[in-house]
């Protein structure tokens, strides 16, 4: 009998193979096996220490595991690489490593020297001279002493009262390889190597990355074999990718978000945002670094017709850096409306009544929109102020370094955590040239920072986030603007997963609804 | 006087056919709103009313207004004056530079216009996007760097039209008997070739007006070219684009002047070819 099969057999059973997920039954009962993500953000490095934001620590916490991580949509925490984590005073934490736990590409098991490696590089520069951004996680380190091969005690010079949620349970607690590190350097950027639920298979600029699931894996297995995650950045694209079933889950801005609401086999959820925006203005810059012109600028601009314009009226306004649901959310802030004839005063008391500038945006509609209502509000008061507009690439490195000094006034929107310290360390004067682009450099608030996060206590840590607060807003160099309402819309039939303001995703978590 | 009669003769010809008529109407309209914007504009195109934002068409903003209040109208017809300016500089730029490449490869030997036509291919294996993304890199975007683009991606089609046909008219009889009578080839140039080559080239560069319009509008709707708060239809369409599920009529209304100018150039552009060139007349 002649077994090889015929062509019009291969091709009635290609034929079948292709409808079978058109059949209802076993595929569409087991769900997704995969979904896509917008980021909208192109990715820097997966590297914890040395991750640009909030859209490479998404990718950095799925790939590596912490001694703890926050269970799904919670800041409770639950036991992760750890077999045990005992806090034996409040300057040590002793842990002992779950065995056999193996990080990809053949580089063997976690160990405590892991441990060590992963937490004291925040405080080590790299060999190519950089230091992480994120050295104030693990502020008070002093060391992680390895005691044996999966035990170990983390010792702090003082206190840290942040430290569980921020750095041991979140990004900058991920464990990484000794030797991948050491072996790969910079390559070991975009190719990670952890051992958490998901390897990276594949990053390309401007398109994304590619996640599938670790088999090497020792915890809960993920419900996804792969989480594609998309760059889009125009969020009218994603709303019509989310539209399209292209994208299975974005957070979009609230204009984007909202008509969505009812759209069928789409889901959106509403969460107050931890993210913030504001206007800064470099002080170290003439004519900014008369405290006058500083302040005529904040009485020259409409906050509330700001928002209007940009979100619709949707997202509420902020007064000061720490917003509502964290500790040191200063609720007598000075409310400051605008007052043209004060502006006026001011900016003729300080011989400068007629200023030409730039507002360095990036290219978002309602950035963009709000910096135009800006450039009209200051025109009113003799400030001609012309829009740099630029994109995400430039953009995020126009207040760095030297460049840094000729930046004027920007429009700029940070992710927050539920920790105040977390929230404050952006302005410290070695932040300077990094992320704090007003160059706001202040002793007092330098040492309230230090003090505040070694504070335990939370009605003293609280009075001294508030009076760190107090000094922003007497530098004048503020003008704040939301902490806006963060709008999760993703596919009614995937189940998304993400730490309080939606920023910070679990996307080991996400599951089929 | 023979080339006023001309022209006039030329523009009877193109108005006397419906679609030149209706292609002359247009660029009439348009260039009257770019040349009298300040006049024909009811508001101040920059003028922020955000408590009024997405207004319908009324009395006071007659086709409405955008996602920050502005007069949707007022900024229609400055956004006609970005367009021309564009449009106009950019053609002029190439007609110039490449009438002037063109008739220099035709006039020299072939090793010397061997480089100016690898100068054309060269220019012309960029596509203008491509070349406008990697000139907004280096010199950030601005409405001169989208003329100045449009303009080189432009220069090789008039180039190798010039060449073409100055190489047609340079042996011909009158050019010979003008080089016998001692003229130099400056004055044959100026005097004889360009005048006898300008009619194709100047239906050309109003065949390529429509195609420059949607370029520009294209590179300001991506955010490489003109730079907010100044009007364009393509900043007008992206603006719209933006903020479409809270109104359509900002899209719809840029969108249909881009389409309208780009219909009524095109119309104009092929009313003034048939007129120049009637063989081509019924031809097609």
């Amino acid at each position: 009998m002649n077994r090889h099969p015929s062509r019009r057999a291969a091709l009635a059973g290609a034929a079948a193979a292709a409808g079978l997920p058109l059949l209802p039954g076993r595929a569409a009962a087991q769900g997704k096996t995969s979904i896509a993500v917008r980021v909208e953000r192109d990715f820097v490095t997966f590297d914890p220490a040395f991750r640009s934001g909030p859209h490479d620590g998404n990718v950095a916490r799925a790939v590596f595991q912490r001694l703890i991580a926050q269970k799904p949509n919670s800041v409770e925490t639950e036991l992760d690489a750890a077999a045990e984590l005992k806090q034996v005073s409040p300057t040590t934490i002793e842990f002992t490593l779950k065995p056999g736990q193996a990080f990809t590409d053949g580089y063997g098991t976690m160990t405590a020297d892991d441990v060590k490696f992963s937490y004291e590089r925040f405080a080590v520069a790299a060999p190519d001279g950089k230091t992480s951004p994120y050295t104030g996680d693990w502020s008070g380190l002093k060391a992680v002493e390895v005691t044996g091969p999966l035990s170990g005690r983390i010792v702090l010079a003082q206190p840290n009262a942040g430290l569980f949620a921020i750095a041991l349970a979140d990004v900058s607690g991920c464990i990484v390889s000794r030797k991948a590190v050491t072996e790969r350097g910079a390559e070991h950027a975009l190719k990670p190597v952890g051992s958490g639920p998901y390897q990276v298979v594949s990053v390309e600029k401007q398109r994304g990355a590619v996640l599938r699931r670790n088999p090497a894996y020792s915890g809960p297995k993920p419900a996804f074999e792969e989480i594609r995650a998309n760059f889009i950045q125009d969020p009218k694209t994603a709303e019509l990718a989310l539209r399209s079933g292209e994208l299975d889950f974005a957070i979009l801005p609230p204009g984007v978000a909202e008509p969505l609401r009812g759209a069928s086999g789409i889901a959106v959820e509403q969460f107050p945002g931890l993210a913030y925006l504001w206007l800064g203005i470099n002080m170290q810059k003439a004519p900014f670094t008369d405290i006058r012109v500083r302040q005529a600028i904040r009485y020259a601009l409409d906050v509330d017709q700001m928002l209007l314009a940009g979100f619709n009226g949707k997202a509420p306004r902020l007064n000061a850096l720490v917003m509502p649901p964290v500790l040191g959310h200063w609720a007598e802030a000075p409310v400051y409306r605008r007052n043209v004839a004060e502006a006026k005063r001011l900016l003729a008391e300080a011989g400068h009544p007629a200023i030409r500038t730039r507002i360095t945006v990036l290219n978002q509609p309602a950035f963009q929109t709000m910096a135009l209502v800006a450039r009209a509000l200051l025109g009113e008061v003799g400030i001609t102020a012309e829009l740099d507009v630029q994109e995400g690439g430039t953009f995020w490195e126009a207040g760095k370094g030297e460049a840094g000094k000729d930046v004027d006034m920007f429009m700029m929107r940070f992710n927050g955590k539920l920790d105040p310290s977390f929230l404050m360390q952006w302005y410290t004067s070695d932040q300077v040239g990094v992320w704090n682009w007003q160059r706001f450099a202040s002793p007092e608030y330098d040492a309230l920072a230090k003090e505040a996060i070694a504070e335990g206590d939370p009605a003293r840590r609280s009075a001294l986030v508030i009076r760190a607060q107090e000094l922003m807003d007497r530098s004048a160099a503020f003008v704040w603007l939301t902490n806006d309402t963060a709008f999760a819309a993703h596919r009614s039939n995937v189940k998304p997963a993400f730490l309080p303001g939606a920023i910070d995703w679990q996307l080991d978590r996400f599951t089929n609804a | 006087m023979t080339i006023l009669s001309g022209s006039g003769r030329t523009a009877r010809a193109v108005a006397s056919r419906p679609g030149g008529a209706l292609g002359l109407a247009v660029v009439a309209a348009i260039l009257v709103a770019a040349l009298a914007s300040p006049i024909v504009a009811t508001h101040d195109p920059d003028a922020l009313d955000i408590l009024h934002r997405f207004a319908g068409p009324s009395a006071e903003h007659w086709l409405g207004t955008d996602h920050l209040g502005r007069d949707l109208y007022s900024r229609l017809v400055f956004g006609a004056r970005v367009a021309m300016e564009v449009a106009l500089f950019a053609i002029t730029a190439a007609l110039v530079g490449g009438t002037l490449l063109g008739t220099l490869a035709a006039s020299v030997s072939a090793g010397w216009e061997r480089p100016i036509l690898v100068l054309f291919d060269v220019i012309s294996s960029f596509p203008s996007l491509v070349l406008a993304l990697a000139a907004v890199a280096v010199f950030g975007p601005s409405t001169l760097l989208v003329m100045i683009v449009v303009a080189a991606t432009l220069l090789p089609h008039f180039g190798r039209v010039a060449r073409a046909q100055v190489l047609g008219v340079r042996n011909a009889p009158f050019i010979e008997a003008e080089r016998l009578l001692g003229a130099s080839e400056t004055r044959i140039v100026l005097h004889h070739l360009l005048p006898n080559i300008a009619g194709p080239l100047i239906v050309l560069a109003s065949i390529d007006l429509p195609v420059v319009i949607t370029v520009e509008a294209g590179l300001s709707f991506i955010g490489l070219g003109v730079r907010p708060p100044l009007a364009s239809w393509g900043t007008l369409i992206y603006d719209g684009y933006a903020y479409l599920s809270d109104s359509k009529l900002p899209v719809a209304v840029a969108s249909a002047a881009l389409g309208i100018a780009t219909l009524g150039f095109t119309l104009f552009g092929e009313a003034l070819r048939d007129a120049v060139d009637p063989r081509l007349d019924g031809g097609r």
